[in-house]
């Protein structure tokens, strides 16, 4: 059996302040297994960061335990095989792109030609081979986030750690990182990445853990996770024939969306097959079949227990 | 390891341009002070008004070498932290000591750099001006000045564990006056209050320098014995104050504001 990438055991953080304390963690339990793409998801405070930050050993959990392949997350060591992205990224604007990368390459223990070779290699991976001369303070942000990205890919990590990676990205630069990352686990290296943007990870994470208030509602791989016993379909199509809306208008949960546009849930797979052998027969455009409630969004607000905020 | 966090530290201070500004001071505070020493040098003689410059410059690169010392000391790791780019440092297998001892050489090395530079601008003024030169004692006396800006260096990170760095400054800033306070209890001909004095010079890290340049001129190792005392002290507490904060940071929590 494989060792797992990160394990949280029973983790818990308190933050204790002079008048009060607050739980952040509440005793996480949890393994990413290596050579996956593991989203972790949660609203905002929920305590994605906090975790994050005790496996990096940035903070020291109140009980419970953190490793990376094996090793106590409190040994610098464990940092080895480790590349990790803060939320927001920032370093200081004077240094150009290769000093940069130089030095944390050096950081990272590798030789000198191993860097020379890996920065235009790196930058050239990011979209970015004119940052090499450049300096920080005259990046983009979606630059200065993908130089943080290099940085973390200089030591050739096997565990990526990345905190709401595509945080501040344009549409663009979002679909370049989700390719990069797809890139990097066919290279087979793990990426653990938090978010609160569910389309972010929905079409490339494996497996995905919900927390809310410092709770795990939530681990398993996507397909599971979004596996519910689909007793109605939501199929959407344009038409513009109007005996056949007019036919179909008598559906209990017909919906017009727009001009020419409409949607009807079926309740049942054979009402779902049906209408669509209606649907192939007339002039109407199919534009979506899918199990109702079947979205990662909506499986998130029903564990968030905000059902009621879902599309779905 | 260590010695890349240094240089990197060390750049960044001098791309901050604080250590520029600090020797632009120092050249035209020298230059004021040097004005009437070279009118003086006419009626007394370039050897003595060459021991008089040397003496009023250093005192006054020592100020501005302790607000440097302030400065640098206060913001040490403590900006770093706030800016988010010891997140980055402290995810590589790094531990603690060495991010500290790194940040600690880095801000060492910029004190060092102005003070070296410092150095070289008197040794300019002073070959042109006063062709005046010092005895070889004199670098144990530029040691133990430069040690005392390691001093203030030292107390200003020490506090900067506790609190923020402006009142980390202003602690030490008081400090430096209660220990000035104690000096002149110290001077008292009262047994009591030359004890009292003497033990506010101890707690408070008293950094007052031994022996002026011009006092050594044809000193021998007897009178040079205080000077040795005052080099030991001060590295004692340098060792003893770089190490509770190493010891401070390495329990710290790197909380930023996304924490």
């Amino acid at each position: 059996m494989s060792v797992a990438a990160i394990r949280f055991d029973s983790l818990r953080k308190v933050y204790e302040r002079r008048r009060s304390a607050r739980e952040a963690l509440k005793g996480i339990s949890f393994e990413v297994p290596a050579g996956e793409i593991f989203g972790f998801l949660g609203p905002n405070g929920a305590g994605k960061t906090t975790a994050m930050h005790i496996v990096m050993d940035f903070i020291y959990s109140t009980s419970g335990s953190c490793e990376i392949f094996g090793i106590s997350s409190t040994d610098p060591s464990a940092r080895a095989r480790v590349g990790f992205l803060p939320e927001i990224f920032s370093f200081d604007g004077f240094m150009r792109g290769e000093h940069f990368l130089r030095t944390f390459g050096k950081l990272a223990s590798r030789t000198k030609e191993q860097i020379e070779a890996a920065i235009p290699e790196l930058l050239e991976f990011l979209d970015m081979p004119e940052a090499q001369r450049q300096r920080i303070k005259s990046y983009s942000k979606g630059m200065t986030q993908k130089i943080g990205l290099a940085q973390a890919l200089i030591g050739d990590p096997d565990l990526l750690i990345l905190d709401e990676p595509t945080s501040g990205m344009d549409p663009i630069a979002k679909a370049k990182i989700k390719n990069l990352l797809k890139k990097l686990r066919g290279e087979g290296k793990t990426i653990f990445l938090s978010t609160h943007i569910l389309s972010d990870i929905e079409d490339i994470a494996d497996r995905v853990a919900i927390i809310n208030k410092g709770e795990v509602l939530a681990v398993d791989s996507l397909g599971k996770l979004l596996h519910v016993e689909h007793k109605a379909y939501r199929v959407q199509f344009d038409s513009s024939d109007n005996q056949l809306v007019a036919e179909l208008q008598s559906a209990s949960a017909f919906k017009r969306i727009a001009e020419g546009k409409y949607e009807i849930t079926c309740d049942t797979r054979t009402a779902k097959d049906q209408l669509l052998e209606r649907l192939l027969k007339s002039d109407a455009d199919i534009t979506l079949v899918r199990p109702a409630g079947a979205s990662l969004q909506h499986r998130f607000l029903q564990l968030l227990q905000h059902e009621e905020l879902s599309d779905d | 390891m260590i010695s890349v966090i240094a240089r990197q530290k060390l750049s960044k201070l001098r791309n901050s341009k604080m250590l520029l500004i600090f020797l632009i001071v120092a050249a035209f505070i020298s230059l004021l002070v040097f004005l009437p020493i070279i009118i003086m040098a006419g009626v007394q003689g370039a050897k003595i008004s060459g021991a008089v410059a040397l003496e009023t410059y250093f005192g006054y690169i020592s100020f501005i070498g302790h607000v440097a010392a302030l400065l640098i000391g206060a913001t040490c790791w403590r900006q770093d932290l706030r800016d988010g780019t010891i997140l980055t440092f402290a995810a590589r297998p790094l531990s603690r000591f060495s991010l500290f001892f790194g940040k600690v050489i880095g801000c060492v090395a910029a004190l060092a750099l102005y003070f070296v530079v410092a150095l070289l601008l008197f040794g300019i003024f002073d070959l042109f001006i006063f062709s005046y030169v010092p005895p070889a004692s004199f670098l144990l006396y530029v040691v133990q000045q430069f040690l005392s800006l390691i001093v203030t260096f030292a107390i200003v990170l020490f506090f900067s564990n506790f609190f923020n760095p402006v009142l980390a400054v202003v602690l030490s800033v008081v400090l430096f006056f209660v220990g000035g306070i104690g000096g002149l209890l110290a001077q008292l001909t009262s047994g009591v209050w030359q004890a009292i004095g003497v033990g506010i010079q101890a707690i408070t890290v008293e950094r007052s320098i031994s022996y002026s340049p011009s006092a050594m001129l044809g000193a021998d190792v007897e009178s040079l014995r205080p000077i040795w005392n005052a080099i030991g002290y001060f590295l004692v507490w340098i060792i003893a104050l770089v190490s509770s904060s190493a010891l401070l940071f390495d329990r710290r929590e790197l909380l930023t504001k996304r924490s």
